[in-house]
């Protein structure tokens, strides 16, 4: 059998409204030089929470970390009232998380559909919630069910774009993750994305989203956290942080010109 | 610098002089581990530093073995023409061999070099230049006696073993020796930074060809008889890879230990196994080899930077840390 | 005219042999992204398999395929457990050396179990040849391509069509898109490894139909596996196949011509042909692994 034997629960009903919740965690490779020194956040329902910080900050760690691709070397990774520090990523799929990785991650050599099955592979052995699944996803994207018998590297850039997403999608996850949607993906296709992640926050979920692209995350968050060198910068509420944005910003652009 | 080159010509000078002193007895257990002292710094350029594995040592001893013995028997050429020729030959299959491979990653390198041997020794027992698998008998020094041949061919191999040495030395504090371990680092980085990496890869790989085939005209003299079978066999491959990789691929240092290391323990473990394992006809041949492979997979599992990786470990100047987390990081850690 | 006929169809069926024996390195390479140098050795060792079997027990050639795979199997499960798994995050080249060992290990051990003699598995009821027309056709080549035929077309569809399969296509495309998907891609390389072994001895199994052999005759085969890899690229096993029987029905048309002494440097001649030709098709492949 392929997976661990992790408690599967059912993510589309038991946690609809589950925070997510990063506890002094501490991160990296070497003891001395960790890439997260005690970080700690928390993403809300119905909330996007952006991340922000300069090259390096340690910003995509902290979603390897909750996702379970980084085993942490201290603290603790809660979703809801459930500690998720040592669970594989499959096991943390089946709680609702999901995570959309920086540039293209679709299977260029298998088709729509098989890219689409690849995403419901945590329910492998339900073939009935698959088929519903695929269903939902089809009625929300009928260009993919068009295009499900070709090979996912044939799509246009923005197809594949919507591909990921729908993927993403489809296990019905309540947090997700969201890594660096700006980076090496055309503006046009990241402005999608954003639009997606608006509506999903009004869906109610929780999405935690990690950003170089600073204006654009922050206009559409509802919570925004800072990292410098993988500790806790500033944090606050949108509103109270629009107006230092600029003097923040300007501090990590002398960071990164003198490293 | 200076200092260092006087003292390695001192070493050679003494290790030579040490040799004529010595029973020839004890000067033959000698002969293999200078030859594969060699051959596996002619690996180490581009094996240790550039971290390309290469499993075609056994080809380019072959090439310049049959070479050598080809120019002295069919074509009459004196031992230092020989030799000359095998380094040439080698060196020319080396060119091909790596214009063939080198522009592709790792493993097809590895199993491209590795099957070299057999396509080789397939040619050499076909064609008749080679005499087949009938073999080639090298001319004799009827003039000299055995003791004197041992102590002769030990020196010859043990200078060729130490200048091997001193190039990988001089190599690893140069441009080149920086610019192979970018390679084996990220190869993609190092092209991006303006290292020519094909030439890079190329030249050592030549340094492998040279050395390996001018040990492997030294031998076909020493042998007086070569099979293409005992020539291009991956056994020969097996040790230097051993030997090169125990002492710690990638350190001018490493094959100085790992040869006497390797052999040593593998005599150890043939005399213990003899001792205490009764077979019906006395060891097997293959219990060496076994040895080797087994050495082979506990180094992999166990050393991988060898011994002098170890103890660099334990001085606590491991590789540094910002590669390591690079490494990880690329491969989406 | 005859001849030539003759000479085609059984190089079409030699070459569905040869297809088959570099199956498992194909497989490996294209999937795990391992070159497996215990390839040829591994192929040797399923020979040995058969022929003690048989020589044992005198099973029919189904049997005899199902009981090597299973047995292979087990050797996979083995070499996962103690060595391989130790080895997934450390680099290609560790794997490799670990990889070399082992086969220079099992090279001695079949060697020192079989002693290096030639040695030949004779299947009586396989010995004579189906007449066709005017082709005569050896029971051996025809089984032993259909062997190659069925172990593919399984492994085609298998790939194709399971979820498994497209897991294991997924991983090799990106080992990390498809663990963030919830895939445990570690447990796919161990199956991919095992996957490998046991077409390592359906192969021995057909080689052991077909030649006489011995432990030092690894090296052929890897030769063979290697060459077919090379003409067929790694990405589509079914292009394997047809590499093999491209191979095969061209050594058996210039064994009409060449003799026989000569006819492994034209299969050399077809490697450094090969890879001349695929030098830069390969090199861009081997940089997006």
């Amino acid at each position: 059998m392929i997976g661990s034997s992790a408690p599967i629960s059912d993510a589309a009903t038991n946690n609809t409204r589950s925070s997510l919740v990063m506890d002094k965690i501490t991160a990296g490779y070497h003891a001395d030089q960790w890439v997260l020194n005690g970080v700690s956040l928390r993403a809300e329902p119905e909330r996007v929470t952006v991340v922000l910080g300069p090259n390096g900050a340690g910003k995509s760690t902290v979603l390897k970390v909750l996702y379970g691709l980084v085993a942490p070397h201290a603290g603790s990774v809660r979703v809801g009232d459930q500690d998720i520090t040592r669970l594989p990523p499959e096991a943390r799929l089946a709680l609702g998380l999901a995570y959309l990785p920086q540039g293209h991650s679709v299977f260029p050599s298998l088709t729509v559909q098989e890219n689409l099955e690849m995403g419901l592979w945590i329910y492998r052995h339900d073939r009935a919630r698959r088929e519903e699944a695929l269903e939902r996803c089809f009625a929300e994207y009928p260009v993919l069910k068009d295009l499900r018998a070709k090979l996912a590297g044939s799509l246009s850039g923005g197809q594949q774009r919507l591909l990921e997403v729908a993927r993403l999608m489809l296990p019905n996850p309540t947090v997700l993750l969201i890594d660096e949607p700006s980076v090496g993906v055309a503006p046009n296709l990241v402005d999608i994305l954003y639009e997606h992640i608006v509506r999903w926050r009004n869906q109610g979920k929780t999405v935690l989203l990690v950003d170089q692209n600073v204006e654009a995350a922050v206009s559409i968050a509802d919570y925004v956290y800072t990292l410098e060198s993988g500790r806790n910068r500033l944090d606050g509420p949108r509103d109270e942080f629009e107006g230092r944005l600029r003097e923040v910003v300007g501090q990590w652009l002398r960071l990164d010109v003198l490293p | 610098m200076k200092s260092r080159m006087l003292m390695m010509v001192l070493v050679t000078a003494a290790v030579v002089l040490v040799s004529w002193l010595l029973n020839s007895g004890i000067v033959s257990l000698f002969v293999p581990i200078a030859m594969y002292l060699a051959m596996a710094q002619g690996w180490n350029l581009l094996g240790g530093y550039g971290g390309y594995l290469n499993l075609g040592m056994a080809s380019f001893f072959g090439l310049g073995a049959f070479g050598a013995a080809i120019a002295a028997v069919n074509w009459n050429q004196s031992l230092p023409v020989a030799l000359l020729v095998g380094a040439v030959v080698a060196i020319l299959g080396g060119l091909v061999m790596g214009l063939l491979s080198l522009r592709l990653r790792g493993a097809f390198f590895a199993i491209f070099t590795f099957v070299s041997v057999f396509v080789l020794e397939a040619i050499a027992n076909t064609v008749g230049i080679t005499h087949g698998a009938l073999g080639i008998t090298l001319p004799t020094f009827s003039s000299l006696s055995y003791n004197t041949l041992t102590k002769i061919w030990f020196d010859a191999f043990i200078v060729l073993g130490l200048l091997a040495t001193v190039v990988v030395w001089l190599v690893e504090r140069s441009r080149w020796g920086s610019s192979l371990v970018a390679i084996k680092e990220d190869e993609p980085a190092a092209e991006v930074l303006g290292i020519r990496t094909m030439r890079v890869k190329l030249l050592a790989f030549l340094f492998a060809a040279l050395v390996g085939g001018l040990a492997g005209g030294l031998y076909a003299y020493q042998q007086q008889f070569i099979y293409p079978s005992t020539i291009f066999t991956d056994t020969v491959t097996l040790q230097v890879v051993l030997m090169a990789v125990a002492g710690g691929g990638g350190s001018w240092l490493g094959p100085v230990i790992g040869t006497p290391l390797v052999m040593g323990i593998s005599a150890l473990m043939r005399l213990i196994v003899g001792s205490v394992v009764v077979f019906g006809n006395g060891i097997p041949a293959q219990l060496e080899l076994i040895i080797y492979g087994l050495m082979l997979v506990a180094v992999g599992m166990f050393l991988p930077n060898g011994l002098v990786g170890l103890v660099k470990r334990w001085r606590g100047r491991s590789a540094t840390p910002a590669a390591t987390s690079e490494r990880l990081e690329a491969r989406g850690a | 005219m005859a001849v030539v006929l003759t000479t085609v169809v059984s190089g079409i069926l030699l070459g569905l042999m040869y297809g088959l024996t570099g199956m498992g390195l194909t497989f490996t390479m294209g999937f795990g992204k391992t070159m497996n140098v215990a390839q040829g050795t591994l192929i040797i060792l399923g020979a040995f398999f058969a022929l003690t079997f048989f020589n044992a027990w005198h099973l029919n050639v189904i049997v005899l395929v199902i009981l090597v795979m299973v047995l292979f199997g087990v050797l996979a499960g083995l070499l996962n457990l103690s060595l391989l798994r130790f080895l997934r995050d450390k680099s290609e080249i560790i794997t490799l050396l670990v990889l070399f060992g082992v086969a220079e290990v099992i090279e001695n051990v079949t060697s020192w179990i079989w002693t290096g003699n030639l040695q030949a598995m004779t299947i009586p009821t396989l010995q004579n040849s189906i007449q066709w027309g005017s082709l005569s056709l050896p029971k051996t080549d025809l089984v032993s391509a259909a062997i190659a035929v069925v172990a593919t077309g399984v492994l085609y569809l298998f790939l194709q069509y399971t979820y498994l399969g497209k897991a294991i296509r997924a991983s090799a495309q990106s080992d990390l898109y498809a663990r963030i998907l919830g895939v445990n891609t570690s447990q796919i390389r161990a199956i991919i490894f095992l996957i490998g072994l046991v077409l390592a001895g359906i192969a021995g199994v057909t080689v052991a139909l077909l030649f006489p052999f011995a432990p030092q005759d690894q090296d052929q085969w890897l030769v063979m596996a290697f060459i077919v890899v090379v003409v067929g690229g790694i990405d589509n096993i079914l292009s394997t196949l047809l590499a093999g029987l491209v191979i095969g029905v061209a050594q058996a048309l210039a064994g009409l011509v060449v003799p026989f002494q000569d006819q492994n440097l034209i299969l050399y001649a077809f490697l450094a042909i090969a890879l001349l030709f695929r030098n830069n098709q390969l090199a861009r492949r081997m940089r997006s692994l």
